[in-house]
């Protein structure tokens, strides 16, 4: 019994002297402390410390926090701080801990390395247009070898070249980076762009300057005849279209063409410059017409308005009244050349009565020169008519007679 | 012999056949699993960690001349919100030292940065639970092509606690500006450049002076209508009733009341508009009774996680600044008895959400006291020094009421006191052996009073009506303790006044 008594007796005095020894640490008093130093510089602080147990030491920045573990010797606690803090540039704080109490705390500010600058650099917007109105902004933000933001006030070079001639001058950072807005050339090409600092530079930046907005423009136009076939193709062109510095405007601008016909009806064709021409088609009409035609580079440029004539393509043709058969032959109906004219073209018929009030309409197309109608006898009454028949814009009035046989 | 064998080769067959099949169908299970299961589509979508809603700190902008491009509203949110996320993210990195999910909020060079850090410090088993509380970003620039803008960020408070394997070394409340550098990539607006600033900080922390001189007359009681008790702010929303009782209460010569804002059904962070009108409501018709209101917030509220502590902030923000040119306005009580806590959520967690509470709605409201309703005298000797006034409730005995009220008193100085809630049920039944009764109430009320009169102490007893139904979460299931809860009111569910009402009555014409 008395054996167990002095093994709980000798328990409770080692747990006594245990908790006796519960690090008791009386002051912390400054050896080594650094309050300014560079970047990636060792940092180690040094505490005097009397009493026993070693204190832990807090460091914490902009990355994070963390404990640094003392070495003791001679009395003296030394915390050499991990690189990942001696590295960042800024206010590094730190605060010696024991027990949950504060021992001390303090601050050190860590400026940024020498020498060795880092420079990363961006440019936007990369496509600007000529003239003096637009700009691109280069934003430089250089570092320290520890990608530590300079300085403010830092003084760096820019250097510009623009087809034959250089440029150069200086920007200041400030809020961590240096920034300068280049404004546009009057000629379309690259603008390449540098920076550089402390014999440090950047790498190459090209900005591209468009042409800027057409400006007015005229009008032709190529056709193989002036005949209104309904058949061939008339092309539209521009001159060379350019903006107010006289840069070729941008391969693919869209240039639409509006032809406003004698009847009043209004066409679109559209073509896409190269090198500043744009073309478009559009068939001939069927008929003689008077046509304008106008150019746009919407919302920047339009042309003066041209006219376009086309004279009829048909001559004179023979018409003949079957009575037999209530059939209307037309034919044979021929061109400039004699030509038969081609198949589908159409043909259109008005009735008049001898009191010349329109009583009918009736179409129809050519087929190998000819066009033969059946006449509508219905609701017809006795009389003679006059058929106006208008092939291709040539008009022939033909008079005709229905009689009661006929009409049965 | 022969039947007992066959018996048993029956039974052999029937459960390899049943076995066979339930493995068989397993297995075609397990494959069609497999075959439906891969990588979320959605996930080429790269729409980044989606920030847990809890995280919602105070910023506020300054836009104002900045150089550059002018700032566009919806890029400004496009900022903000991953702005916010870069800190969310990095406090749960630096909780659990897993980089996860830096990458969409940090530059790779940064980040890198950030990793290295979190390496060491998994290495010496240090992690830190941190939560920023209020951003203050200046606007400094904005590129013109949109995709680089530099800002400082002033008086950044932040919370954080330091912990190395599982033991917590120190906890830093800290007020730091910042120079930040974002760049666009991808969708994402990344820092760049994370840099601490040499702006003045100014500490948010101290207290401004708040007038508690109309603590001492407070004579109130603690309100829920009889027929939505616990939801005053419900579906029951009765501005009539609601009338009523303040006429009431009014013509039984009190002049205040306490109400219970219940944290989760008035949407959390977020709070819903509906029942900021009711409450709206609620303090105009008590200010045409001339009633002052001690609004009592984070009702049924439990969690105090770091993680949350800016999801109650924006929730009390927003009803601070909604109530605090109210004249019915009397000030505020953080939480209804938060030491019942301290078991299951830990007496420092709770104690830190308090004081950090305490600090922030000082700061958004600086004409109204603050206090906290503790259960009890013992417990409101608990960050005595930081609030304005101090509460308690008593429900013992009155006999020893003088003696602790008097302790509390020598320890809070010149800090005003409020009894804020007491009171006894008269219930009388199987529960409590037929012990109570409205006699009992009444004596125990008339003691009370004539003791608070004594020691001229503010108070607020519990409460006007008795209550039909007592919800769970109130009292918990037991019969013993929910049947006692229907029964503490002067006045009866129908309407009709207890005995104990003309001791309560304070009338000049009772």
């Amino acid at each position: 019994m008395k054996k167990y008594f002095y093994i709980f007796l000798s328990f409770l005095i080692l747990g006594c002297a245990d908790s006796g020894e519960e690090e008791v640490v009386a002051a912390a008093v400054h050896v080594q402390i650094p309050w300014k130093t560079k970047a990636g510089k060792p940092i180690t602080l040094q505490f005097g410390i009397t009493g026993e147990g070693t204190p832990l030491l807090m460091v914490s920045n902009t990355l994070g926090t963390t404990v640094v573990n003392g070495i003791r010797s001679d009395g003296k606690v030394s915390y050499p701080f991990p690189s990942e803090f001696t590295r960042k540039a800024g206010t590094c704080h730190w605060y010696l801990l024991h027990n949950k109490e504060v021992l001390d705390e303090g601050k050190i500010e860590i400026l940024n390395a020498e020498a060795s600058i880092q420079m990363e650099t961006y440019i936007g917007p990369r496509n600007i247009y000529a003239g003096p109105k637009d700009y691109t902004m280069l934003v430089a933000v250089p570092t320290d070898l520890h990608d530590n933001p300079v300085v403010e006030g830092t003084e760096l070079n820019v250097n510009t070249q623009f087809m034959d001639t250089n440029e150069s001058f200086k920007i200041t950072t400030d809020h961590l980076i240096g920034w300068q807005r280049i404004t546009s050339r009057e000629k379309a090409s690259r603008l390449f762009i540098n920076t550089s600092s402390q014999g440090i530079t950047s790498r190459e930046l090209a900005v591209d300057i468009h042409p800027s907005q057409a400006t007015p423009f005229t009008v032709m136009y190529q056709r193989s005849h002036a005949y209104a076939d309904g058949n061939q193709v008339i092309t539209f062109s521009t001159s060379v279209i350019r903006d107010r510095y006289d840069n070729i405007v941008s391969d693919g601008t869209t240039v639409i063409f509006i032809v406003a016909t004698s009847g009043g009806v209004k066409l679109k064709t559209q073509g896409n410059t190269i090198n500043g021409v744009a073309r478009a088609i559009m068939l001939h009409p069927d008929r003689a017409a008077n046509w304008k035609v106008q150019g746009f580079v919407l919302g920047a440029a339009n042309s003066p308005r041209i006219a376009v004539d086309f004279e009829t393509a048909v001559t004179a043709y023979e018409v003949e009244f079957l009575k037999e058969t209530n059939k209307l032959q037309i034919g044979p109906v021929v061109g400039y050349l004699a030509q038969q004219q081609p198949d589908g073209m159409p043909v259109h018929i008005e009735m008049f009565n001898n009191n010349e009030n329109r009583v009918g309409t009736i179409t129809g197309v050519l087929a190998n020169g000819f066009c033969t109608i059946a006449l509508p006898l219905e609701y017809r009454s006795p009389g003679i008519y006059r058929l106006q028949i208008d092939i291709g814009g040539t008009i022939h009035n033909e008079l005709i007679e229905f009689t009661d046989d006929q009409l049965e | 012999m022969t039947s007992w064998n066959k018996n048993i080769y029956r039974s052999l067959l029937i459960l390899s056949f049943v076995g066979l099949n339930a493995i068989i169908l397993w297995g075609l299970a397990e494959a069609w699993v497999f075959w439906n299961s891969g990588a979320d589509k959605a996930s080429i979508l790269h729409t980044g960690i989606e920030v847990d809603d809890s995280y919602q700190p105070e910023i506020e902008w300054d836009i104002l001349e900045n150089q550059g491009r002018p700032m566009e509203k919806q890029t400004l949110l496009d900022i903000e919100r991953d702005y916010i996320r870069s800190w969310y993210v990095r406090s749960v990195a630096t909780a659990s030292n897993n980089p996860h999910g830096l990458g969409d909020y940090y530059t790779d060079s940064l980040r890198r940065k950030l990793s290295q850090v979190l390496e060491l410090n998994k290495a010496n088993g240090i992690t830190l639970k941190e939560t920023t509380l209020a951003h203050n970003p200046i606007l400094e620039f904005y590129s013109d092509d949109g995709t680089l803008v530099v800002f400082s960020d002033n008086n950044v408070e932040s919370y954080r606690e330091v912990w190395q394997r599982g033991e917590m070394l120190h906890t830093i409340r800290e007020v730091k500006s910042y120079q930040v550098m974002m760049l666009l990539e991808d969708g994402f607006w990344r820092i760049r450049h994370l840099v601490e600033g040499n702006h003045p900080s100014i500490s948010s922390a101290d207290i401004p002076d708040i007038g508690t001189s109309q603590i001492k007359s407070i004579k109130g009681l603690n309100y829920y209508p009889a027929q939505t008790p616990w939801d005053t702010f419900g579906s029951g929303f009765s501005e009539e009733i609601i009338k009523e009782d303040f006429a009431m209460i009014r013509g039984m010569g009190l002049n205040s009341i306490r109400i219970f804002i219940p944290y989760e059904a008035f949407g959390k962070g977020r709070v819903d508009a509906e029942k900021q009108s009711k409450l709206m409501k609620v303090l105009d018709l008590a200010a045409v009774m001339d009633l002052k209101v001690l609004v009592t917030l984070f009702d049924f509220y439990g969690n105090y996680d770091l993680t949350d502590w800016t999801a109650t902030h924006r929730h009390a923000d927003t009803l601070v600044k909604l109530l605090k040119e109210h004249p019915a306005l009397l000030g505020w009580d953080i939480k209804n008895e938060p030491d019942l806590d301290f078991d299951s959520r830990g007496k420092n967690k709770v104690l830190a959400w308090l004081e950090e509470m305490i600090c922030q709605i000082s700061k958004w409201d600086r004409e109204h006291p603050v206090t906290i309703g503790w259960s009890s005298p013992q417990a409101a000797e608990l960050l005595a020094d930081k609030v304005h006034f101090i509460s308690f409730h008593y429900y013992d005995k009155p006999n020893q009421f003088e003696k602790d009220y008097l302790s509390l008193k020598k320890k809070a100085g010149n800090t005003p006191i409020l009894l804020s809630e007491f009171g006894i049920s008269s219930y009388s039944g199987f529960w409590n052996a037929f012990l109570g009764s409205e006699k009992e109430q009444t004596a125990y009320y008339t003691e009370m009073m004539s003791l608070l009169k004594q020691e001229e102490t503010p108070f607020m007893f519990w409460t006007l009506y008795d209550f039909k139904e007592v919800p769970i979460e109130v009292t918990g299931r037991y019969p013993w303790r929910r049947q006692p809860q229907k029964y503490y009111g002067c006045v009866t569910v129908e309407g009709l006044e207890k005995p104990s009402f003309k001791v309560l009555d304070q009338s000049p014409l009772k």
